[in-house]
């Protein structure tokens, strides 16, 4: 899985997000159940009395994709729009590089 | 529409109950009742969504793998007496034979001179569409050799050698696979009481589900008995009252703006039902689980509207 994703997936278990974030990149629900119910497997969060709670290991793993991802404090905040980037799980997604990244 | 919104707690609590109702969640499929029914789920407003669930949790979901079963619990309910007495058992579909009454004229008025005239062209239509009665009893006819009585049953071809072999030692039996409000067990019972041969001693409706107010009804008009092995009441009306039962219906119709439903909030005659059988629910059933268009597809729809589904959304 994408780090990016993984990193999204976190973060929605964190603050009990909303999983559309996940849908909108071409998950299925089942899917990303299936993602939820991993990593509640693997002790990254925890799921017991009608609440899901983010465990210390998750959140480890959580700052540890950020310092890789290089995802400033201030983008730690706000999700990243991911659609922008990811291209897989797409049939007809087409990318718009940014003036930087455009080629001379 | 407004944003979809379901949250991580929301899709574990959905797992939770299609894992108490036994409904499965097939994997790698795109069209699912799991997918759909998160997909209804994401356009409710969140006040709305304990209702919801709990509305699910009440839900009947009949299934092709039961349905046979379903129907033979519902004719094992029939006394071995009361079956006795009958000299052969015919089953008919609980849906109208009636010949329909036709004009040539393209002119309004000389078809109105020929109603007044009775020179009306009597033809028989073929029926536009194939009823669930009929579909049910099909697969009735398939697999029914254990039931008490077998050796007595008849699946008759057509109505009119139907009606010619019947005679008063016999018994008729009408099959649908679901009674709401009665409407549509008076026409036809309208239409076979009729005739002389027919009476409410030799004529049963069996149903594989039904509700308190359409069995109520026929057996009050017509004194004819339906047969059913689910009964069910209106779900609002029969557990909540007062404050509780109003703060209820406006939310069920909070949901229903939110999806752009126009009418019938409650199904057709306020039957307030749970029930789908072979994935088509009855217009009974609550819309909010079987009204959709082509972008937003129902958990438990009436007809398939979204053939194209996966090629806009997904």
């Amino acid at each position: 899985m994408d780090d990016r994703v993984k990193y999204l997936l976190l973060l929605i278990l964190e603050n009990n997000g909303n999983i559309e974030q996940l849908v909108e990149l071409g998950y299925s629900y089942t899917q990303v159940s299936e993602l939820i119910k991993e990593e509640i497997s693997l002790g990254n969060a925890i799921f017991s009395e009608n609440k899901i709670v983010i465990t210390d290991k998750g959140m480890v793993l959580k700052d540890e994709l950020s310092k890789r991802l290089e995802y400033s404090k201030l983008e730690n905040l706000i999700s990243p729009l991911l659609s922008a980037f990811i291209k897989d799980n797409k049939d007809e997604s087409f990318f718009v590089p940014s003036l930087d990244e455009l080629p001379d | 529409m407004a944003k979809k919104v379901v949250t991580a707690l929301e899709s574990l609590r959905v797992e939770e109950i299609f894992n108490k109702k036994g409904w499965e969640k097939k994997e790698n499929e795109k069209i699912s009742l799991y997918e759909n029914y998160l997909n209804r789920l994401s356009l409710l407003p969140t006040d709305t969504r304990d209702l919801f669930f709990d509305l699910t949790d009440n839900f009947e979901n009949i299934t092709f793998n039961d349905i046979i079963q379903r129907i033979k619990d519902s004719y094992n309910l029939i006394d071995h007496d009361y079956i006795n007495k009958f000299r052969k058992i015919y089953f008919m579909p609980l849906i109208e034979q009636i010949p329909i009454y036709e004009n040539k004229s393209r002119y309004k008025i000389f078809n109105w001179i020929y109603r007044v005239l009775g020179t009306n062209k009597k033809t028989y239509k073929e029926r536009p569409e194939r009823k669930s009665g009929e579909r049910l009893l099909s697969l009735f006819e398939i697999e029914y050799r254990e039931l008490f009585g077998a050796e007595k049953f008849i699946f008759p071809k057509s109505y009119s050698k139907f009606k010619e072999q019947f005679s008063n030692k016999d018994l008729i039996i009408l099959v649908d696979d679901y009674v709401g409000t009665g409407d549509t067990a008076k026409d036809v019972l309208n239409f076979y009481l009729k005739y002389e041969k027919f009476n409410k001693k030799n004529v049963l409706i069996l149903s594989i589900a039904a509700q308190f107010h359409g069995i109520n009804r026929v057996k009050e008009e017509f004194g004819v008995r339906i047969i059913s092995k689910i009964e069910r009441g209106k779900y609002l009306v029969d557990n909540f009252s007062d404050d509780i039962l109003k703060e209820k219906r406006d939310k069920i119709a909070t949901m229903c703006e939110a999806l752009k439903i126009k009418n019938d909030y409650f199904g057709y005659g306020d039957s307030e039902a749970l029930i789908c059988i072979l994935n088509k629910s009855p217009n009974n059933t609550f819309p909010v689980f079987w009204y959709e268009t082509k972008s937003y597809p129902a958990p438990f729809p009436r007809s398939k509207v979204y053939k194209n589904f996966n090629k806009t959304k997904l």
